[in-house]
């Protein structure tokens, strides 16, 4: 009995740090279709934002007053807005600032709260009483709620969009990164590696880092979808991205006394933000599946 | 004869459908049971005995599980027949079934004296205050004191809950009582006592009893008959006697021979080489002919008949003769005679073959 | 059972002290004169000095930071309006109602949709049934609530005709915003009602419940749903903030006078002390329907209950993973 269970135990051990661990979860991945499909749009989109000045058929900003308020037509395939922009080229270049915000909030996000939850988790005892408590001021506020003050309280723009909604997904990321700390440090290949006299920081970087990213690409998927909502929410709000430059929330938040009259304008863009999120979300959904079955978060 | 017959079985087949493949769970098995009667389910993990037990019960979890075909003739019906209503009338109240784990056997949210309430209240018209007494009664029949009725099964320990799993499943007086590994979960300790219980109530209720057990000694303990499954089928079944003292199949005999007897001879232990075949794969013919030192060739063509080698002992296996002997091998003679020895000796002195030893044997195959 | 909730009452106070810093900090480094903003551009120099003196906002960081803190707790004080000069609690409570009522509103809806379909998803897996609500579900989950709002305007308003687009008049303005509202909420709790279902139908003591020849739909209500119910409490407690959130935006979308608009209006005013008091109200209430929750949560569980009484009866073992609940419901 003991036998087979060391085993075990072994076995499972090479496979999160081992290369097959990947592997496996790449080909169980590749059987997921709409994860599949998803992923493709995502890069899909990532190409498009990156070449946006390329594919967009009028540049973003260029005027026509006579063009105002067109409906879809083969000259602009999703109309016009207000000044007679082109949307699908404003939805084209504003994907770029919803992806960039997205992913760079979440970048930061599991930065600080990798580092604070690895702390946490590693030293425990005070260091982590002081840090959790802090993560539970953070929750105690809703994270739209934590973002709308942040925002506020700074000149609107890029980067401190990107604080304010990667500041509010911090607690997660240190909650998460905490627990799997707590999990990894307690099995015996950690006191292997501290027996032979590996410090401190190589301990968290080789051993415990590389077995908490698969909760940590699940959450950050799944985190990115969020934070790409809330850059459109803020901006709706007019605490975000300011015109002129484009961006989903900030498109929609112009057309409203245009609303009734030229729904087309609002819902475009919409569309592209609900595409994007139903996309990270099932993507997400998959790789849960995929790199854990048994990961439920 | 046949009045006398409480369960009979024919031809079953159950198999699951999973990504990898169709599991071969139950295969063509056939048994019977007489009323009052008690059976020893015998097999290693994965042999289908509590596929059988859930099959009897209607409750093989569909998806993944498929009853592909038999019959289950209780009391005058086929149960794989019975509408759902029906079969409902017949669970919990003509048969029963105990589970292996009781520690997530309860519902964690609810009182214990209202879960043992819920079956009377099923089955009987009762009030809910005539309910509620007779469950504290049951309780008490397991041994557990009334008062505790209101406690939820936290605060139980594992031997107290397989006691109120038992409440559960006696408070209707059942027929049958299906036990699937009673005592696996519990401490050494404690798993006498609960089969104790099991058999001393079985015997006031005048019930019949399935006993599922990977466990020879558990068996000894409290069954008449005996019944051997391996990969899904049954290798061998006959009386207590028939099975412990003239033991038959090669997997039976294996069995047998990987436990250790207290009167250790210099021999040593003799496990079954191998591991039960893949349900997914079974071999061609007799399931268990690639871990069988008497296999030739022809154990690989077909599937072997059950021969009934004494009266009423039936074995699976085609080196078998009505006579019961193998046709020709020596070697099983010494290990036949050794064998019966020990098993003599502890009949006389109840002192039990060594389960956890027996169990270890198994798992490493 | 007191004791519990005494408990969780007293770990929500030092949260709370922490909230109220952490927000005065983040609005104090606001740029912009409250003195400033209050008498407006054109005023001199000299009356500015003056009101920065007068209502102590030239004092240091430190002891304006334990002044606010001080004035509401003693006197539940949240400050004054730059832009008014009304006390801020005032306008807080003027606003509120139409943002509780919302929030109630939008819970009762996604409560009513999300169980109900979760669990009719979960008990006819892979169902036709099943695969709608749920691909419904991750549709929902994936709009933006304020997008949906205006999808629902467009509908409801402009096309059909039926429902008034804006603003808060009578009942028929409060269809669309609880249930554009609540419904986002409907998909998640759905779907953690769902998982959690199918998880709590495959358990020993469904089976258990079956063998006693129990009827299926008993089985469901009786015995799986009040297991399943556990994690759905805390994620219904989670989604109560993601709501709160969503209220600002939706409030901002059907022009309702609820404490959200206060906020962004006030941002836009830059009127500090209104948004300070306004986010801390909110958290409040959030913590406040958290520690409802727990206790919620501890009627749904015996187990956690049972952590907390003391009673002279023997307890055995209480398992571990009431504990991990415990971990994960303070989590949220």
């Amino acid at each position: 009995m003991s036998i087979t269970n060391s085993k075990n135990r072994k076995a499972t051990k090479h496979q999160v740090s081992g290369t097959g661990y990947w592997a496996n979860a790449w080909f169980r991945l590749k059987k997921n279709k709409g994860a599949m499909l998803s992923l493709a749009v995502i890069i899909l989109m990532v190409v498009i934002a990156i070449l946006a000045d390329v594919v967009s058929p009028y540049p973003y900003d260029l005027q026509n007053a006579d063009h105002a308020f067109q409906i879809p037509s083969t000259q602009h395939l999703l109309g016009t807005d207000n000044f007679g922009r082109d949307i699908l080229s404003r939805i084209i270049h504003g994907s770029r600032i919803s992806l960039l915000v997205g992913f760079s909030s979440i970048i930061f996000a599991i930065i600080l709260g990798g580092l604070l939850g690895a702390l946490s988790g590693y030293y425990a005892g005070k260091v982590d009483n002081i840090i959790m408590r802090s993560m539970d001021i953070l929750m105690a506020i809703p994270g739209m709620l934590l973002a709308i003050t942040l925002a506020a309280a700074f000149e609107p723009g890029l980067n401190n969009v990107i604080i304010a909604i990667g500041v509010a997904e911090v607690p997660i990321y240190a909650r998460v990164i905490r627990s799997s700390v707590l999990t990894i440090k307690g099995q015996e290949f950690i006191e292997a590696a501290e027996s032979i006299g590996a410090s401190d920081t190589r301990i968290i970087l080789r051993h415990i880092l590389p077995n908490c990213m698969a909760p940590i690409i699940v959450q950050a998927t799944l985190g990115m979808a969020g934070a790409i909502l809330s850059v459109a929410a803020l901006s709706f709000l007019g605490l975000g991205i300011q015109p002129p430059t484009p961006e989903w929330g900030s498109m929609l938040a112009n057309v409203r006394q245009h609303l009734l009259t030229y729904p087309h304008m609002a819902l475009f863009p919409g569309l592209a933000i609900m595409i994007t999120i139903f996309a990270l979300n099932i993507l997400g959904d998959g790789l849960r599946d995929a790199l854990d079955p048994r990961l439920k978060n | 004869m046949n009045e006398n017959k409480l369960l009979e079985i024919k031809n079953l087949t159950i198999q699951y459908k999973t990504d990898n493949g169709l599991v071969h769970a139950v295969n063509d098995l056939s048994l019977s049971l007489k009323k009052g009667e008690s059976l020893g389910l015998v097999g290693e993990t994965g042999a289908g005995k509590t596929t059988t037990a859930l099959g009897i019960m209607n409750l093989v979890p569909d998806p993944p599980g498929i009853i592909i075909g038999g019959e289950i003739q209780f009391e005058g019906s086929d149960l794989l027949k019975l509408s759902k209503q029906n079969m409902r009338k017949v669970r919990g109240e003509k048969i029963s079934m105990v589970f292996q784990d009781p520690m997530t056997s309860l519902n964690p949210v609810m009182t214990v004296g209202k879960q043992i309430a819920e079956s009377v209240r099923i089955h009987e018209t009762l009030s809910r205050k005539e309910a509620e007494q007779r469950a504290v009664d049951v309780l008490e029949m397991v041994g557990i004191p009334g008062e505790r009725f209101n406690e939820y099964p936290h605060q139980f320990s594992g031997g107290m809950r397989q006691r109120v799993v038992i409440a559960i499943a006696l408070a209707c007086r059942p027929d049958l009582l299906i036990a699937d590994e009673p005592t696996t979960a519990l401490d050494v300790t404690i798993q006498a006592q609960v089969l104790d219980l099991i058999a001393n109530l079985k015997k006031e209720q005048q019930s019949s009893l399935i006993m599922i057990t990977h466990d020879l000694g558990v068996v000894a303990e409290v069954c008449e008959k005996v019944a051997i499954m391996y990969a899904g089928r049954l290798i061998e079944y006959g009386t207590l006697d028939d099975i412990y003292n003239h033991t038959r199949h090669p997997y039976s005999i294996g069995l047998f021979s990987s436990i250790p007897s207290i009167d250790g001879d210099e021999e040593r232990l003799r496990p079954i080489p191998g591991l039960m075949p893949d349900p997914i794969n079974l071999p061609k013919g007799c399931s268990f002919w690639p871990r069988c030192n008497r296999a030739t060739e022809n154990c690989k063509r077909a599937v072997p008949a059950l021969i009934e080698s004494d009266p009423d002992h039936w074995v699976r296996c085609i080196h078998i003769d009505k006579a019961g002997f193998f046709e020709k091998n020596a070697v099983s003679k010494k290990t036949d005679t050794s064998r019966n020895e020990s098993i003599t000796h502890t009949k006389d002195t109840d002192v039990e073959i060594d389960s956890s030893k027996l169990e270890e044997s198994l798992a490493s195959g | 059972m007191l004791k519990y909730i005494g408990k969780r009452f007293l770990l929500m106070i030092p949260v709370l002290l922490g909230v109220i810093i952490f927000v005065f900090t983040i609005m104090y480094l606001t740029p912009g004169n409250p003195a400033r903003i209050m008498l407006g551009p054109n005023a001199s120099e000299e009356a500015v000095q003056q009101l920065l003196e007068e209502k102590g906002f030239d004092r240091p960081y430190f002891v304006q930071l334990t002044d606010y803190i001080k004035n509401i707790v003693l006197r539940g004080d949240f400050g004054e309006s730059f832009q008014t000069g009304e006390p801020v609690l005032k306008e807080i409570l003027e606003r509120f109602p139409t943002t509780l009522r919302l929030a109630t509103l939008s819970v009762t809806v996604s409560l009513v949709f999300g169980l109900t379909f979760g669990i009719i998803s979960a008990t006819r897996q892979y169902s036709i049934l099943d695969k709608v609500t749920t691909s419904f579900a991750l549709l929902g989950v994936s709009m933006p609530s304020f997008w949906a709002g205006l999808m629902a305007t467009i509908l409801f308003s402009s096309i059909l005709g039926w429902l008034p687009a804006s603003g808060s008049y009578g009942w028929k303005y409060w269809i669309l915003p609880p249930l554009v509202l609540g419904l986002h909420s409907a998909a998640s709790i759905m779907r953690m009602t769902r998982s959690s279902m199918l998880e709590v139908i495959r358990q020993d003591y469904i089976r258990t419940a079956r063998a006693k020849g129990q009827t299926e739909s008993k089985v469901i209500i009786v015995h799986a749903l009040r297991n399943a119910l556990i994690p759905v409490v805390t994620v219904v407690g989670m989604q109560f903030g993601i709501l709160l959130g969503g209220s600002i935006l939706i409030e901002s979308v059907f022009a309702l006078p609820g404490l959200g608009r206060l906020i962004i209006g006030s941002i836009g005013k830059r009127d500090r002390m209104v948004v300070q008091g306004g986010v801390l109200f909110l958290a409040l209430a959030f913590s406040l329907v958290n520690l409802l929750v727990d206790i919620l949560y501890s009627f749904i569980d015996p187990r956690i209950k049972s952590q907390y009484q003391v009673t002279g009866k023997r307890r055995k073992e209480v398992p571990n993973n009431v504990d991990n609940k415990l971990e994960k419901q303070e989590s949220n």
